[in-house]
Parts: structure tokens; sequence; C-alpha cells
């Protein structure tokens, strides 16, 4: 438990006033000026429990210190209690605006005093342990959350007789795109967050495949129209499954699997499919998936098809031979996958 | 003298401070260390360079000290001070009020050093 107590005065006396009531319960520092206050404030920003905090000092004063804290986030982690003589009522004010916790007036009463800088490091401590629960318990949320989603995405690979590597090479792919598209297109909007949940969101892209008859699913070789129309029924089927257990993921992972799951089949020029969405109408996250995998199944054995290499499979795309993609999706695509450089 | 004496003596209330700091070997500490606190050589110095906002903080640091030491007369006069330096110059009874806050402190000291 934190247990440095910082006590900032310029006049000694009421230094050794204060560190007499507080030296056997805390560790304390003290300083003589809002300069030192400030050094010592960020050097054990970790440790400090509160600090007490002359308003009146020569230079950088109180207020100044204050400021300081407010400026550098300290204030909704240390309470700040400040030690006044005569506090009119504009400076009061002007603390409490600032994020200062509590006032210790003079006459200073050994006992008031404790008890009010107890209260306030209590306080602050029960709040810190909680946001850190509250922290602790969402990277929980989100772990069960990726778990749960790869867990769906390998069932559906398993009822296509291939290993769960398709999914996590899917997914693996995006999250490159994804990555690469947040640091060149700003104006998608792509937070780091984004780019986990669309990564692990991708697992979730053919769930709908779960649907479809063996007949159909599992057929070597070319598929019938209509065959091929019951096919094409799984980017439906699948955003319907995901729509159906709203409420049990967050809404960002909702979100993008829903998107992910209906539009991986959109196509740029609109000849995609289920909805013949064009250009940017397709959400994001779907035409990162489409592409990664679009390039996985190049790249791999499939039932109705043999493996292409990875340059044949780079010119492929780069071609247009495997649909149409973004030119900014594309440009990712060539930085994440220079045939190049693949290693032979 | 006893330290409750000494309150008599300075004519300020004994029960208040100690039921405010607790022990009287803490009080008689922080009187000890009063007197070598720099405060009113400060003020001295601020007083005849005419450095107003010096004056200004050096009477505040004394009026702080007097509160929690209950010095009430010091207290007085050192607060009086303190406001007419605030925001600026001095009026016309600044020289009576300096004595007077002199006389207090002088009080004070003796009495410390007579403990």
């Amino acid at each position: 438990m934190k247990n440095r107590l910082l006590i900032v005065d310029d006049v000694q006396l009421e230094l050794d006033i204060l560190s007499d009531i507080f030296g056997n319960s805390y560790d304390i520092i003290t300083a003589t000026n809002g300069y030192d206050a400030s050094e010592i404030i960020t050097e054990n920003r970790n440790s400090l429990c509160a600090v007490l905090l002359d308003v009146m000092m020569p230079g950088i004063d109180g207020i100044d210190v204050l400021k300081g804290m407010k400026k550098d986030g300290l204030l909704a982690q240390i309470p700040v209690l400040m030690i006044t003589t005569d506090t009119s009522r504009e400076v009061e004010s002007r603390c409490l605006e600032l994020g200062a916790t509590d006032f210790i007036r003079k006459p200073f009463s050994l006992s008031i005093v404790e008890t009010r800088v107890r209260n306030a490091v209590n306080l602050f401590s029960l709040k810190n342990n909680l946001e850190e629960k509250v922290l602790e318990q969402t990277r929980k949320l989100y772990e069960i959350n990726h778990r749960i989603v790869n867990m769906l995405g390998n069932l559906v690979e398993s009822r296509n007789l291939e290993s769960g590597e398709h999914v996590q090479r899917v997914s693996g792919y995006t999250r490159e795109l994804a990555v690469m598209m947040m640091e060149r297109y700003p104006e998608y909007n792509l937070s780091p967050r984004d780019v986990d949940v669309i990564a692990d969101a991708a697992a979730l892209h053919d769930i709908g495949k779960i649907a479809i008859s063996d007949m159909v699913l599992l057929k070597p070789g070319k598929l019938t129209d209509e065959e091929f129309g019951i096919m094409k029924t799984h980017t439906t089927l699948g955003s319907d499954y995901i729509k159906s257990v709203v409420g049990m993921w967050d809404e960002a992972y909702y979100k993008a699997s829903y998107e992910i799951a209906r539009y991986h089949h959109e196509r740029f020029d609109g000849r995609g499919y289920p909805e013949h969405l064009k250009a940017d109408e397709i959400p994001i996250s779907a035409q990162l998936v489409s592409i990664a995998d679009v390039y996985d199944a190049l790249t791999h054995e499939r039932c109705y098809k043999k493996a292409f290499s990875k340059e044949e499979a780079y010119n492929m795309i780069i071609g247009g031979e495997c649909g149409t993609f973004s030119p900014k999706l594309l440009e990712c695509f060539k930085l994440c996958f220079p045939f190049e450089s693949v290693e032979q | 003298m006893t330290v409750r004496e000494f309150y008599e003596k300075i004519g300020s209330d004994y029960e208040e401070v100690i039921s405010r700091l607790a022990t009287e070997e803490r009080i008689l500490k922080y009187l000890k260390r009063f007197t070598e606190e720099c405060a009113f050589s400060d003020f001295e110095k601020a007083y005849e360079e005419k450095n107003y906002e010096a004056v200004f903080r050096a009477t505040h640091s004394i009026k702080g000290m007097c509160l929690n030491l209950g010095f009430t007369e010091l207290q007085q006069s050192s607060s009086e001070l303190c406001e007419m330096f605030r925001y600026g110059k001095p009026g016309e009874d600044v020289t009576d009020m300096v004595t007077s806050m002199r006389s207090d402190y002088r009080v004070v000291i003796d009495a410390i050093k007579a403990l």
C-alpha cells in the first residue's frame, strides 16, 4: 500500500508540526518550495498517498503545483490537501476547481488534521483499487471474448474438415493489414483496440457455414448455380447468428463480427454478395477480412483446388483476378505481403 | 515558568492551544523553533527595503505561526499588517502598526526565553 506523504510549506515550523502528526503513520517527505515539490511529486508519483500543500509560497506557489499535477493527470490518483492561513473564497474555489481534495486550515488541530488526511488517503486508496479491479475485469472480459470467438471459429473449421489453422491465419493476416491501415490511413479512425477486435472477429467470418449442407460445403469440384446460391447464404446466416447473441458480447465485438460475417464477400466494384455494397459502403472490417480470406484460400489447398505459391497469389490479387479491392487496401496488402521477401 | 504561565504572560489561551497540540512537550519544542524562524528578520529587511510583496509574505508567515501557537496579540498585529500590504502600499498608520507588532513580538520572544 502507498504510504508516502509529501508535506510542502515554506515555513519550517509548520513543516515540523505536520511532520510530528504523521511521523508514525506515514513515510514523510518534506519540501520548502513549489519547485522541489513538483520534482518530488514527479519522482514519487506511484508511491505518494497524499500531498499537503501550502497555498502561499514565494516563486512557484501551491496553486502552480496543483496546476502541474492536474496537467499530468495526477489529481485523480493522489489526494491534495491545501494548507491555508487566511483563505479568501476565491482562493478556496480556485483550488477546488483545479481538483484539490480538501483544506487544512490554521490553526492546526492535531486530531482533526490527522483524521482529515486519513479520510482522504482511505478514500483515494479505495477508489484507486476499484479502478484497478475494473481494469482487470475488463482485461479478463476481453480475454474471454477472444477465446469464445476463436472457439466458434474453430468449430466452423471442423465442419469444413479442415484444421483451425485457416481461421488463425485469416485472423493473423487481418491484424497485419489492419495495423497497416491504422498507420497509413487515419481517415478510417482505427484505434489499436479496433485492430484487436477486428482481428478477433475475423475468426467468425465463415460462421454461417455451420448451416450449409455437407453436399454443398464439402463438394469437390465446381458448384452448380443452385449450389453456389446456397453457399452464398453463409454470409446472411452467419450475421443472423451473431445478431441473435447480441447482448452477450460487448458492442464493439458484436459490430465487427456482424459486419465481417455478412460483408466479407462484398466486392469493391459492387459485384459481391449479399447486398452488392460498393467501395467504402463495405465496412472496413469486412474489407480487411475479405482480402485476408482470399489470400489464405489461394495459398492453401482446398477440397476443390490446389495451393498457389505466395508469388502467384500476390500477382493474382494485385492483378484483379480474385475480386476487386480498394486501392488503399491493396496498398496495405502490398506492404504486408510483398512476395519478393517471402522465404523460399 | 511553565507553559501555562507562559501563555498567561503573553495574554493567550493555554487551554485552547493544548487542546489542539495535545502535549506540552510538543508545544515547548515548537516555541523554541519559533525563536529560530527567520520570518521576523525577513519582515524587517523587506520593510526597510520597501519591498512590499516580501513584507506581505513575511507577515503572512508570522500570522500563520501565531495562529498555530496561539499567540493572540502578535497574531492580531501581524494580521493587520498583512492585510494592509496584501494589495500594495501601506497606509498612514503603518508606523504605529509596525511598532505595535515589534512590541508584541518582543513580548513573545522574551517570554519564550524565560521558559
